[in-house]
């Protein structure tokens, strides 16, 4: 079962990140429990808001990494990347895009 | 001021129906609107010409009732009874018809001239409600218009209806509470049809953002990402505006114009150092623009409700305290709709512990000077921390002062796609408020601050702001601030942002802050910012809104002792373990 799958990736990559940014940590946590949450009771709602969550974490992380860039580049400095691991939560677009397994608020 | 020769139009509707939203859709306003009940607290008024004719919209705040129990009820029932407009436009929400009807059947009673705007028929649709206009208008015997009023979509069709109102011809047997419940619950069943029950995108989020368990952690995950997004994605445009005032402030010094001391490091120093965090201020709105359009903000509302009832507030305090992070002027007002005295009077006092956006270029300040790194971390412990102030003493008050049961009913709106356009007008109106008094407290003040921090010895050490600061000083050394910084709080009364603005006059460059105190006295110093007195313009409104200067008073004096002692612990044991 793939959600079951991503929970587990989001488990993990939250272990990862609390040491680096515990409130991040934090958010990943959640994503993680909700999956597992709508895995385990087998509604699609858990997995629907749990998607919803990653991918706009995603796209703040997205945006983290722009706004780093264009900061260096204005002061004149050296660009450090630093990976955010929050850019994951785009793999939750799958479940987005496949919204229609979940709408009846089960797992189809 | 009544303008005659018009006709002058009431607008009067359950609260978040979309009156304010229909008074922008006619008269080409851009009217604070939000998905989120109680967005209008005061009447606003707006012309259009229909026809060849004035039109005079008057937009009441939303209600339930006329029967005056709350202080919007009481200015609608008002304004309708001693006023008596010339035309009602009663504005209902198609997917709660039948709770809607309870107040039109008690604007049919006046006798005035009405117009039903049957307005959200979207969300009545998407519900799988069909409702019969043609029908409720033959039963109320008044023109009913279908409205989208947030797409604009039956407008042009209302604005024609408005010269055909008519006095509604429905009698209620007996006019009390229960007869006017029955009436409705008759009217509504005649009218509308559901079709079979589907699970909406509304249930599906719904079962998850009210979750007993899941509910408020996907609030905090939410608030951080408002954070992050407020401080670190803004970044860039922060550096650019700093970098912008520096070589302007730079160039006119070096240009040997008159007064180029005053306008170099007095007016550009001073209002460039606030104006830097414009971009902060405005992705904090943007963020909450989209959670309060949206609708979920009314869903943190319930899920915090329990816990609001715990520290004897309601869930309809959560409304101010939330308005509370944009401003606690509008904040403090917007405390009208609580019905109970005693609740209200709680609300309007811890208002000012939550975190309005005048602190903010405070926190990105000290943050980013101390706690480079950690500085999102740190900002978000702040806003934590003024909520935990807020509801330790809203319990402390409701348990001594104010004792009393406290109830609430919240009605929850539909989810909304926010749209740009709503999201940017409603940035806009709350960042136009901060520039407004740039170009007005803030640059006047950069001219006292400037003045006073240069004379009258021509150095800092030998001014007025620093004989000031060291004056005020000793009651500050427990906490071991230097003047400078108790001369900024002594301004910040005027406006919280005043104190980043002095400190950029009297430091000149701000990356010297970190000279001025240790970490520990620099996490005192962010929380005393957070908690003490109210600016001026929160004590003026805690007055009007209160009626008491005894209140008033007591908002000063618990303010600033709880600051004071909550930053003496906080420098005392941060000292002790770092």
């Amino acid at each position: 079962m793939i959600e079951l799958a991503v929970a587990v990736l989001f488990t993990l990559t939250s272990f990862f990140e609390f040491f680096r940014s515990p409130m991040d940590s934090f958010v990943l946590a959640v994503i993680a429990a909700l999956y597992f949450k709508g895995c385990f009771s087998r509604r699609g709602s858990y997995i629907i808001v749990a998607s919803l969550l990653a991918v706009v974490f995603a796209i703040l992380t997205t945006l983290v990494i722009i706004a780093n860039y264009a900061n260096s580049l204005i002061l004149g400095e050296e660009f450090k990347f630093k990976l955010e691991l929050g850019i994951i939560g785009y793999l939750s677009l799958i479940f987005l895009k496949n919204r229609h397994r979940y709408v009846q608020g089960k797992i189809v | 001021m009544e303008k005659k020769g018009k006709i002058r139009v009431a607008m009067v509707g359950n609260p978040n129906v979309g009156k304010t939203a229909l008074l922008n859709a006619i008269t080409g306003g851009r009217f604070e609107i939000g998905n989120f009940p109680g967005t209008t607290v005061e009447k606003k008024e707006g012309t259009a010409v229909i026809n060849n004719t004035a039109v005079y919209f008057i937009d009441l705040p939303g209600i339930y009732s006329l029967h005056a129990y709350t202080i919007d009820e009481k200015i609608a029932r008002d304004y309708l009874v001693n006023e008596r407009p010339d035309i009602i436009l009663n504005v209902i929400n198609a997917a709660n018809l039948e709770r809607n009807l309870y107040l039109t059947l008690q604007l049919c009673e006046l006798g005035i001239p009405m117009v039903i705007a049957l307005n959200m028929m979207d969300e009545a649709k998407k519900m799988g409600l069909e409702i019969n206009s043609r029908k409720l208008e033959e039963i109320l015997g008044v023109p009913v218009v279908e409205t989208v009023a947030i797409e604009k979509i039956g407008i042009d069709s209302l604005k024609e209806k408005l010269f055909h109102a008519k006095v509604s011809r429905i009698k209620v047997k007996d006019v009390d509470i229960r007869s006017r419940i029955k009436t409705a619950s008759e009217i509504a069943s005649k009218v509308v049809t559901k079709k079979e029950i589907v699970k909406t995108w509304d249930d599906i989020l719904d079962e998850v953002f009210t979750d007993k368990y899941f509910g408020i952690p996907i609030f905090l995950a939410f608030m951080w990402i408002v954070f992050r997004f407020t401080y670190d994605v803004a970044a860039p445009l922060v550096t650019l505006i700093d970098i912008g005032f520096s070589e302007l402030s730079s160039a006119v010094l070096n240009s040997g114009l008159p007064f180029s001391d005053l306008i170099a490091n007095g007016i550009i120093t001073g209002i460039g150092s606030v104006l830097v965090f414009i971009p902060n201020i405005s992705f904090l709105f943007i963020a909450l623009a989209i959670l309060e359009l949206s609708g979920y903000m009314t869903r943190a509302v319930f899920i915090l409700n329990k816990i609001m009832l715990k520290f004897g507030l309601t869930g309809r305090s959560v409304i101010p305290l939330i308005i509370g992070f944009g401003c606690n002027v509008p904040a403090v007002m917007a405390t009208r709709g609580i019905e109970d005295d005693k609740v209200r009077l709680t609300t309007i006092i811890i208002n000012p512990f939550m975190s309005c956006s005048a602190r903010l270029p405070i926190y990105v300040l000290f943050a980013g000077a101390f706690f480079a790194g950690y500085a999102s971390l740190v900002i978000m412990f702040l806003y934590l921390f003024g909520v935990c102030v807020a509801l330790t003493s809203a319990l402390l008050i409701r348990k001594t002062v104010l004792p009393g049961e406290a109830s609430f009913i919240l009605e929850i709106p539909p989810y909304r796609i926010p749209k740009i356009k709503s999201i940017l007008d409603l940035t806009w109106i709350r960042v136009k408020h901060f520039l407004v008094k740039a170009g007005s407290i803030i640059l006047a003040m950069s001219v006292v601050v400037w003045y006073i921090t240069t004379y009258p010895g021509g150095s800092i050490e030998t001014s007025y702001a620093a004989m000031l600061g060291k004056i005020v000083q000793p009651l500050f050394s427990p906490l071991g601030w230097k003047w400078e910084l108790v001369f900024a709080l002594i301004t910040g009364f005027i406006a919280k942002e005043v104190v980043v603005e002095t400190l950029g006059i009297i430091l000149g460059d701000l990356s010297k802050l970190s000279t001025l105190a240790t970490v520990p006295q620099a996490l005192g110093f962010l929380v005393f910012s957070l908690l003490y007195i109210p600016c001026l313009a929160t004590l003026a409104v805690i007055r009007s809104e209160t009626g008491s200067w005894k209140w008033t008073a007591f908002a000063v004096v618990y303010g600033f002792s709880v600051a004071y002692v909550l930053s003496f612990i906080l420098i005392n044991i941060l000292g002790l373990l770092i």
